[in-house]
């Protein structure tokens, strides 16, 4: 009965035996699984009728489809038939075709009418206010002025703001008492409001409260406003925002009394004072802080992280990670995929970068690598940890800026019996068709290793000297630019070979030299300690210790490089 | 090129079935509206495939059913085939709530539910379900073990069963 409870509370929390045990059981026992469905419909059906956050689902499919570009004209019937059905409601008739609304519970309504009762009564002491003003020929600017003030004050009678919108960019909208607006600086949030800004444009800049926190929305996000007494002040329900909380000079004993509170669909947020970026994806929630620190509790399993300057949470899809204790102020900019290999245990390794979607790492198999106390992932058999969709919005930064920098710590193993170049990172569909690739030539105990970029586009490649020895810890760095020079820093130190080679001794068409990122191919998987699929050698496994690894969309400078290689140390 | 009026109008009517009928395969609440949305962007790709005659509810259940199981392999867990396996189970029986979804007026006669339960009943749907808590945190705002909400709330939607079947049946008579 109690697994029972609790998969009904929450179906992700049992564990394998209790499913395994459930599974037989309902398979056995059709009335028991009837029994459940019953109970889960029920469940369903309480959370999206009364889910504060669960309102407006036609406005979020809309908005997947504007993601999706798909149904380009959709998103404005949604919009026309919600203010359609808004003004039924403002008459008192049941809608079309006497659906019942998507509406929320009782008491929202209620709260719904009350206001709407206000707006119209503040409606008509408009109007006769200001025939009073034009009759009396008073309607000069500061007159007008003075009319917004009154008429915005009367609009929403004891109805309280929570947030202003202080810059907007275009496309917003704003939803407000199931009705959609397109969003304008100035305009005052009430709980229960939320904000939409668009996929692709700019986002939005809103002060919530007394000056409790500056939220800055990134496009195609999507924020619920709630009120400063309740447990969370903004539900991120998608996108990205970036925090500043500022601290209160009385909050050494009243942290609590000055946190603001964030929630989002894997976590909840207490900021008592700091500066931080939070992104909601579709699976997690990621969390990079920059100043203070920030208390996370996973909703589902409510497992708490402390998250302090420098460090990255990732919260969701089973997992509470703090990442970046090891490695703190990196440089960040321009950072499209990072891996600290924090988590100790599981077949994921978590991109904490939050710089777009996600692109996880999965371990093909568990038995051939060990996750290091202190951190750090150690391969030691051939196996590739391969990305669980494409690369493609990290390729498109890269393209998009025309450049890109690879950084790895590592410690690489003895590899005697090895055919071809074992590539540390590669984004390829087999070892020779690829976007690009690192790897580690002449890996033997004896000589030292060079390390080798490759870029498919032209086949250049460009190596470091022989320098880098075995068991050694090792801080590599590939830069390439806009104008194609191309850098290769190992601990610090630029030791890009002297000779740039080219695979093939050809010019390229237009008669430049350099690397280039491949246009004509679709983007492939990222890929760690081997290709994603063999050709006739193999996968050109590679074998060592992984702790770091890091992909920007931009050239790092030689003092960023050894900002990061200080950074990298490990005590 | 499929209509938008059309796929607009099936939306309104079907959401709130497609999302409890995915709950109902046991996929955690967090997750259900993310699989429905990708049930209806399917669904709206594939909406000049559907056959005519067949129910748009029918056909959007069949992908829903398909986007569950997609969504637990996707999870790639240990558990990943004991899911499935519930899912299916779960998918395969035909149960008096799936029966209701079907039915107009299921949404106001719920909320009528919801409103005559008593008023600490009232107050846990409240803290579970419309402010989105956990049990654990339910419990320690009103004095109770995670375990006893569970059990609370498993009664309550008894009850909202009950109440929903007779309140669609009296105005079915009312009609009738």
């Amino acid at each position: 009965m109690t697994a029972i409870d609790r998969f009904l509370d929450e179906p992700d929390a049992l564990t394998e035996s209790e499913l395994a045990d459930l599974a037989a059981r309902l398979g056995h026992a059709p009335a028991d699984a009837r029994r459940i469905k019953d109970q889960l419909i029920l469940h369903g059906l309480l959370t999206a009728t009364l889910g504060r956050f669960r309102q407006d689902f036609q406005g979020r499919v809309a908005q997947r489809f504007a993601d999706e570009e798909l149904g380009q004209t959709f998103k404005a019937r949604v919009l026309r038939r919600t203010r359609q059905e808004d003004a039924v409601r403002r008459k008192g008739r049941p809608p079309a075709g006497g659906r019942p609304l998507p509406s929320r519970v009782g008491e929202l309504e209620r709260e719904w009418r009350r206001a709407a009762r206000g707006r119209r009564w503040g409606w008509w002491v408009g109007v006769l206010a200001a025939s009073i003003l034009v009759g009396v020929g008073l309607f000069r600017d500061e007159t007008r002025r003075r009319l917004r003030a009154l008429l915005g004050e009367r609009a929403a009678p004891d109805v309280a703001y929570v947030a202003v919108l202080h810059a907007v960019s275009d496309g917003a909208t704003v939803l407000s008492r199931n009705e959609r607006i397109p969003a304008t600086a100035g305009f005052r949030f009430r709980a229960g409001d939320a904000l939409a800004t668009d996929a692709g444009a700019g986002g939005a800049e809103v002060r919530y409260g007394a000056d409790l926190a500056r939220l800055r929305l990134a496009g195609g996000t999507h924020l619920v406003f709630s009120a400063p007494a309740g447990g969370a002040h903004v539900f991120l329900e998608r996108g990205g925002l970036d925090v500043e909380v500022p601290r209160r000079a009385a909050a050494a004993g009243a942290v609590q009394a000055a946190a603001f509170g964030l929630l989002t669909p894997h976590a909840s947020l207490q900021v008592p004072g700091t500066r931080f970026a939070v992104r909601a994806w579709r699976e997690v929630t990621h969390v990079q802080m920059r100043e203070g620190m920030v208390m996370a509790r996973d909703r589902r399993t409510g497992r708490s992280l402390s998250l302090a300057a420098g460090e990255y949470g990732v919260i969701g899809a089973g997992t509470a990670l703090v990442a970046g204790r090891r490695f703190r102020h990196r440089m960040t900019e321009g950072l499209q995929a990072l891996y600290t290999f924090e988590e100790q245990a599981g077949d994921v390794v978590n991109d904490v970068a939050g710089g777009g979607t996600p692109l996880n790492l999965r371990i093909e198999s568990q038995g051939a690598v060990r996750w290091l106390a202190g951190g750090g992932l150690a391969v030691d058999r051939p196996v590739v940890l391969t990305s669980e969709q494409p690369a493609a919005g990290l390729l498109a930064a890269c393209r998009a800026a025309d450049a890109i920098s690879i950084e790895a710590l590592i410690r690489p193993a003895v590899q005697t019996d090895v055919t071809g170049t074992p590539r540390i990172a590669t984004c390829a569909a087999e070892p020779d068709i690829h976007h690009f690739w690192v790897g580690q030539a002449d890996v033997s105990a004896a000589g030292g290793a060079h390390f080798v970029l490759c870029f498919g586009g032209s086949e250049w490649k460009v190596m470091s000297e022989p320098l880098v020895r075995p068991a050694e810890l090792c801080h590599l760095v590939f830069t390439r630019d806009s104008a194609r020079r191309t850098r290769c820093y190992v601990n610090g130190r630029d030791v890009t070979h002297p000779k740039l080679r080219r695979a093939h001794d050809l010019r390229d068409w237009n008669g430049t030299f350099g690397p280039e990122f491949s246009a004509w191919l679709p983007p492939y998987a990222l890929a760690l300690a081997g290709a994603a699929r063999p050709d006739a050698n193999g996968r050109r496994n590679w074998l060592g210790e992984y702790h770091l690894l890091a992909i920007y969309n931009r050239a790092l400078e030689h003092a960023e490089v050894q900002r990061n290689f200080e950074a990298c140390r490990v005590p | 090129m499929p209509d938008d009026s059309t796929f607009e109008r099936i939306l309104t009517e079907t959401q709130l079935a497609i999302r409890a009928f995915i709950a109902g395969t046991g996929i955690s609440r967090d997750s259900v509206d993310d699989v429905a949305q990708e049930v209806y962007v399917d669904f709206y790709r594939g909406m000049a495939a559907m056959p005519e005659g067949v129910l748009p509810l029918k056909w959007l259940k069949g992908i829903a059913r398909h986007k569950c199981l997609d969504h637990f392999r996707r999870q790639q867990r240990k558990s990943d085939l004991h899911r499935r396996a519930i899912a299916e189970c779960l998918a395969q029986e035909e149960s008096d709530c799936e029966a209701l979804l079907a039915k107009p007026g299921l949404v106001a006669a719920l909320r009528a539910c919801v409103d005559k339960l008593p008023a600490g009943n009232r107050k846990l749907v409240t803290l579970y379900y419309r402010e989105e808590n956990t049990s654990e945190r339910v419990g320690d705002l009103v004095g109770l073990t995670a375990a006893s909400v569970r059990k609370n709330l498993l009664r309550i939607r008894d009850k909202l069963k009950g109440c929903i079947e007779r309140s669609l049946a009296r105005e079915r008579t009312v009609l009738g």
